[in-house]
This record gives structure tokens, sequence and C-alpha cells, in this order.
């Protein structure tokens, strides 16, 4: 049974849809806005764009002249995420399995405050500090030993320079990316319905193996915040820029200086002014890096909903 | 063997939590004698030429990061809050799936590709940097934020008030403000503060922006500017001593001020009860 | 029945595929309490709520037929002003919760344009705490919240908040299924005073047969979607026609 609509309701309909409109609108602009500055540099270089290591800003456009290659800041991207990632999910697991089977309550509540506080500090205050201590600490005491023991391994094969490296980057990231990988973690772990951890408590498991058998429950939910965290780790620039050294670099060793995709931009923007096709160089960096996100962020969040029990 | 299993796993824990302490320890350390043996001037004056000795202050930079913050809540707040009333009352209808996606979407992109986004919008057809298109960045940064927690918030106040509410004749809009939203409004409350602790700490999407100015304390929306972030990250980054300095000052006082709303937000979720 | 205030002719509601209400038709006549009794599930809930168009808020809701109340049909008017003829009190007490009680009952006044002055305000959020019979309990703190009373204050001040609205018809679904023996009393008290002095059409919903009996002038069986019989209270009392009202009435469903 319909009746005519009150005209209150229409209003209220419309009121309410043109904001809601305008969120869609404003993440369309930015696909679009991403594209279209990419598109003269992808003219003029092509897809090689993305596949070459040169970096040679000129005032003569490219290709003839200048050439801007992106693949060392991909490169450097993808080396940090990983290490980030690695870490991370090393923090992530201690401190679930932590404050969930080990951790009295009081604990398990200050761990928890101290969590959310690393989740929404100001990420230009992790990179201060990552340039001024956790670069030199991990200089001193990682990279220079490492490099001068073990430089048969190739990761360790080049000598550190100083504290600014791609290893610092993955390591500051990996700090970053934990308490988002945490929530995601733990909140699958709390979700494991009670009588599974009775039946396993009732064969005798020792907590490791308890623990081992419930990360296996929610393995899905740990992939997922490994992809997830990767296009954390990937996306952030204030903290990255000011500890990866901002070179052009790429190679097997871990403990030089690079540029990753939001390093690149954030350094190199004021120079883009000057130099013709550089900051369509720059956009097709970030274009890359929004379909990276899409990607890694599409496939998380589709793992999250295979947690089954 | 399982001693060994847990031990390591405590270890590993309080390893992970040591960064954020120290971190905490560590800026204090740095930044706090900045402000104490600077003073007052460290809050009101223009940073200092670089030859000088004294550092000067970061007024530019606070007055920035005021006027931006303040003009992306005004802009961001209605728009989420709306957008989300709106996924709440037509739950069915494709816009709101849209606008899910996008919010989700908007809260995943790296912070530096919104920058640009204005960036290409604003300040290239313009061309001039502007505190204005800085603002509408974190604007831009905000709004998932808030229309997440605010879809949160309405969705958990009981729907028998609703009903009441319906029941006394209320039109839609009456019971959506009159009602729900009122008895959610911690929730929202809580969502804003959260969302204004994002705008406040952001870097990267001021970069092409606001871009930073020192020259004036704040030169009008329509001028470049700077905001604390910003500030520490440019300063940091240069050769000279004392401008160096400014960005540990600086950085002290961001820190305070995020956890100043750190704790807001967290007594504010204390409250919510029905 | 000289003219009723509620008729409904045919109506038919499905929820979600299923058939709540299936082919009602009814006759509610005016000032007096009327008893929509039986046993749970039978629909008596969703035929209330087809009346004030709150069922509409339902996701999967079909309505069809025709209902009119004092000879006005709902469907063709404007939603807000068929659901401002009714007053309805649920269930669980739902006073606001971020409302004072003063404010509470004063709601329903203000969305109504029942008051124009502060003053009329409060003569009629008093009026209506008077009606209730809560008045004496609450006059000395109406700035209190309302988790501060019991179950039956908070139920007793729901009916405030509706009497406010100065409504035509009341309708109360279940409304004493969750408060206690003396609040229950109070509500039935306060029931029949405003169908005496105040001329009030009420329609009470009940699985409770005794209540049924207790309170009302008129009865509706409902079972099963289905009208089964209607009638003056005395008459279905005494000799209901029906078996299932027979059994309803002995406690059997």
């Amino acid at each position: 049974m319909t009746s005519r609509r009150p005209l209150h309701d229409i209003i209220f309909f419309y009121s309410l849809a043109l904001p809601a409109f305008l969120i869609v609108v404003i993440l369309s602009l930015l696909l679009l806005s991403q594209l279209g500055m990419s598109i003269p540099i992808l003219r003029v270089q092509g897809l090689s764009t993305y596949t070459t290591t040169t970096w040679r800003p000129m005032y003569d456009p490219p290709p003839d002249r200048a050439w801007y290659g992106l693949l060392p800041a991909i490169w450097g991207t993808m080396v940090s995420a990983v290490i980030a990632i690695l870490l991370g999910l090393t923090f992530t697991i201690a401190l679930v399995v932590f404050m969930e089977e080990i951790a009295p309550r009081r604990v398990r509540e200050v761990f928890s405050t101290i969590i959310d506080l690393m989740a929404g500090l100001p990420t230009v205050l992790y990179g201060v500090w990552g340039l001024a201590f956790l670069g030199p600490l991990l200089h001193k005491y990682v990279m220079s030993p490492l490099h001068s023991h073990l430089s048969i391994v190739p990761l360790f094969s080049c000598e550190p320079l100083s504290g600014a490296t791609v290893f610092t980057a993955g390591v500051l990231l990996s700090i970053m990316i934990t308490p988002f990988m945490v929530a995601l973690v733990q909140e699958s772990y709390r979700s494991i319905p009670y009588t599974l951890k009775e039946a396993a408590w009732s064969l005798g498991m020792t907590r490791y193996e308890y623990v081992l058998l419930n990360m296996r429950m929610i393995a899905p939910s740990i992939a997922s915040a490994i992809l997830l965290g990767f296009g954390r780790a990937s996306s952030e620039t204030a903290a990255v820029t000011l500890v990866v050294g901002n070179a052009v670099n790429i190679g097997f060793c871990i403990f030089a200086p690079a540029y990753t995709i939001s390093s690149l931009i954030a350094n190199q923007f004021t120079e883009s002014q000057d130099f013709p096709y550089m900051l369509n160089a720059l956009f097709a960096g970030g274009l890359i890096l929004l379909i990276i996100g899409l990607i890694v962020n599409t496939i998380g969040v589709l793992m999250l909903r295979r947690v089954r029990f | 063997m399982d001693k060994l299993f847990t031990l390591l796993v405590v270890l590993v824990a309080v390893l992970a939590i040591l960064p954020i302490l120290h971190i905490i320890a560590y800026i204090t350390w740095r930044g706090l004698p900045v402000i104490l043996s600077n003073g007052l001037s460290f809050f009101t004056d223009l940073p200092a030429a670089v030859v000088e000795e004294k550092p000067g202050g970061i007024a530019p930079a606070l007055a920035g990061t005021i006027f931006m913050t303040f003009t992306a809540t005004l802009i961001a707040v209605p728009l989420a809050m709306l957008a989300a009333i709106f996924s709440i009352e037509f739950p069915n209808h494709v816009l709101t799936r849209a606008v899910r996606v996008a919010s989700r979407s908007l809260l995943e992109v790296a912070t530096v590709l919104i920058g640009m986004l204005i960036f290409v919008l604003l300040v290239l057809p313009t061309g001039r940097f502007t505190a204005l298109a800085g603002s509408l960045a974190l604007a831009i940064v905000m709004i998932p934020y808030v229309y997440t927690y605010t879809e949160l918030a309405l969705l958990s106040v009981p729907r028998t008030y609703i009903e009441a509410a319906y029941s006394l004749g209320m039109k839609r809009s009456q019971v959506v403000f009159y009602v729900t939203v009122r008895i959610a409004r911690r929730g929202l409350a809580r969502g804003v503060a959260i969302a204004v602790t994002k705008a406040m700490g952001e870097t990267a999407p001021l970069l092409f922006t606001a871009f930073g100015a020192y020259s004036v304390i704040f030169g009008g929306p329509l001028e470049p500017a700077s905001a604390l972030p910003l500030m520490v990250f440019q300063f940091i980054q240069t050769g000279y001593e004392n401008w160096r300095t400014l960005a540990w000052g600086g950085s002290f006082v961001l820190l305070v001020l995020y956890l100043s709303v750190f704790i807001i937000a967290r007594i504010l979720v204390r409250e919510v009860k029905y | 029945m000289v003219s009723p205030a509620i008729e409904v002719r045919n109506l038919k509601v499905r929820i979600s595929g299923k058939d709540i209400l299936k082919d009602v038709s009814l006759r509610v006549p005016e000032a007096t309490i009327t008893a929509v009794m039986g046993p749970s599930g039978s629909g008596k809930t969703t035929f209330l709520k087809v009346l004030n168009r709150l069922i509409e808020l339902v996701d999967g809701v079909e309505v069809s037929g025709e209902v009119k109340v004092f000879g006005m049909n709902i469907f063709d008017m404007n939603v807000y002003e068929v659901r401002r003829l009714f007053g309805m009190v649920f269930q669980i007490p739902n006073p606001f919760p971020h409302l004072s009680i003063y404010d509470n009952v004063a709601i329903g006044a203000r969305i109504n344009n029942v008051a124009r002055s502060r003053k009329e305000l409060d003569e009629v959020v008093r009026w209506a705490l008077e009606k209730a019979m809560l008045w004496d309990e609450v006059k000395n703190r109406l700035r209190d919240p309302p988790w501060r009373l019991s179950g039956g204050q908070q139920q007793r001040l729901c009916l405030a908040r509706a009497l406010a609205m100065k409504p035509k018809i009341l309708l109360l679904d279940e409304p004493t299924a969750n408060i206690d023996p003396v609040n229950t009393a109070y509500l039935e008290d306060a029931l029949r005073a405003l169908r005496r002095d105040e001329n009030v059409t009420i329609v009470i919903v009940t699985h409770i047969a005794h209540q049924a009996l207790r309170v009302s002038d008129y009865i509706i069986m409902f079972y099963d979607g289905r009208i089964v019989e209607e009638g003056p209270t005395e008459e279905i009392a005494i000799n209901p026609r029906e078996d299932v009202t027979r059994r309803f009435l002995r406690g059997e469903i």
C-alpha cells in the first residue's frame, strides 16, 4: 500500500544524499586526477617509466634528454614494506599472544592503551625520532656489525654510510604499522569460540602448541593483516622521507639509502616546479601507488571475510 | 619448552611497545629545553633568520595548524556526518554502498595523494599555494574517520527509542536530529576527536597545498601557510642548527597536543551509557 | 456501533514473504477501552502498528486493505498526520534516556504544537503526568533523568509522554507485560479514568485473558493472524461464540 511520499521525506532524502554523493565524487576525482596527470609522461616514456632506473632531470624534456624512471622508487617501497611486515608481524603475534594469553587484565589494558597511542601518533614524530635516534642506533649496532661480519650475504653487502637506509625505513615502518595489524589479528583471535579453546586444553596441549593451533585457525586474518599492513607501509610518507636516505638506488643490499615512491614525491616536489614532466612523473608514481594500494587492500579485506570456525 | 616460548613472547611484546615510550621521552628530552630556554617567544615569534643565534619561534606553524585544523573540521564534520546519517536511513540504497567504499578507500589511500588531488584542483588553476587548499586536503583526510565513527555510533542506538519517537508523530528529520543523534552524541564526539587528531598530525597532504610559509605569522586563507607537522618536517631537514632547534621544540608541542586530544577522546568513551 | 473510531476492512500484512495478518476486518468503538487479545504470535502487535503506520519502518513489509480512522483513510493521508492521531505505549518502557522526566513528557507536546508558551507547556506536562498517575511521585524531580525511576514508573512516564500529544486514540502494546502488579494496577486505573473523563479511545493489546476481561468494554479476539470474534466484553466473557476464544479465556492457549 503506497501513498505519496511526504514532501518532507523527499527533501530529507536529497539533502542527505548530496553530502554522500560528494564523498563519492571526491574519490572519483582522486582517481581521475592521478590518472590524468600521469598521462603526459606515460605518453612520452611509455610504461618503461615503471621499469627503468635512470632518474635524470633536465630542462629539456624526455625522452631525448631528461628521463624519469621510477623503478628505484618502486623497489624502495617494496623492500621497506617487506621488512616492515616481517618485523611487524613478529611484533603483532607476540603482542596478541601476550595480551590474550599471558598478561593479567591490568597489564593488558595498559598495553592496549599504549598500542592506541602508537596508532595515532603524528607520523612526522616517528620520522624525527627515526632520523635522530633509530637511524644512528641501527647504524652502530646492527648495520655496521652485520656488514663487517656477514658481507657475504648480498643483503648486507654494502657499507652503510649513515643511519638513513631502506633498512631503517623498514624498521621504522614496522613499528608504525604494528598497532593496525594488532587490531586486526586480535579481533580475529578473540572471536575464536571458547569451546574450541577448551577442546585444545583438554587434549593436554602446551601453551606453544595451543597458540600455534589458534594462529592456524585465524590464518586468513593474519594474511589479511600482512596485506593491509603492506598497504599501510607503502603509503607512509613523512616518516619514511626522513629516514630512507633519498638517493636513487637499487640492488640487493638493504643498507643503502633509497627512495620510496612517497618519499620521492615528497622530496622532489619542489624540484618538479623547474623541470617539465617531472611533476607528471611524480604523479605516475602516485598512480602506481594507488593501484598497488587498491589491489592489496581489496584482497586483504576479502581475506578477512574468510575466517570461519 | 613452554617456558621458553612464554619468555620469548613477553620479550618481543615488550620490545614492541618500547619505541613509543622512548619516542615520547626522547622528544620531550630534546624539545622541552628549547621551549623552556626561549619562553613565550617560542610561541609568538617568527623563525629567526638562519644566521642568528636565537632560533626565534614557531608562530606561523601554530597559526597555520589552528586555522587549517579548524576550517578542515568545519568542512569535514557536517559533510561526513550527514553522509553517515544517509547511510543509516537508507541502508539499501546504492549510494550508501558507494559511500562506504569511497570512505574506506579514502581511509586507505596515501595521504600525500590527497594533497596531490587538491594540488590539481585548486593550486594549479589558481597558481598559488594557500592555507585554504591545506584545509581542504585535511578535510578530505578527516572525512572517512568522522563517517565511520558516526555510522557506528548511530547504529548502536536501540531501536525502541526510534520507534517511540516515530510514534509521537515525529518526522524523519526530527527523529534523526532530536533523538538518534542526541542519544549517540558521545560516540559522535569521539569520532570528531579522532579525526581532529589526524588532521593535526598530518604532513603529506600539506606539502602540495599549504606549502609552508615563515615570513609572516599568518597571511590569510589565500596565502601559503605552515602547520606544526609541516614545519617540523621541513625544518628538521635543514642544515641550520637554530632551525633544527625549532623543529624539536615544535615536535614537543605537537606531542603535547596529540596526547591532550588522546586523553579527551578516552574520557568521552568512558561516559557513554544508556 | 454508532460510528466506530477505527474501521478496518480486508487488511492483509506480509513481512518478508510471511503472512502475518490474513484478511482482518473489524471495528473499534469510540471512547471505550478495547482489548485486542490473543495468544502470542497471533499478529496483535503488528495490527497495532498498522494503525499508526509504524509498521512501515520494517524492512520488506507489504500492506493491503482499508483502514479508516474517524472516517479518514489513513493510507491516503500524510503519514506524520496519521501518527499524530495516536499515542503509543510500548511493551518495554522506553523513555528517552537523554531527556529529563519533564522533557520526556514535553517533547510529545512540543512536536505536536499542543502548547505555545512555557506556561502552557508546564500545564500540559502536569496534566499528562496526573492522568498517568505519576505526578505525585515525580513532581519534585522533574529534572531527573528517567533511569532513576523504576520500570513501572517509567512505563507511566511513557503513558504521560503519549498523552501530552492529546491523541484521539491511545494504543498500548502489552504495556504491563514487564512491570510489577502494583504498577499494573496504577496503569489500568489510569486507563479507566482516561476513558471516563477524557473520552479517549483506547486500544490495548494483551495476551493475558484476565487483563482483557478486567479492563475492557469491548474485546477483539485474534488468532493466527485472523479475527476470531469481536463484541462487548460482557458478552464475550459469559458466552464466547468461538471455541478458540473459550480456550483462550480458560488459559489453555
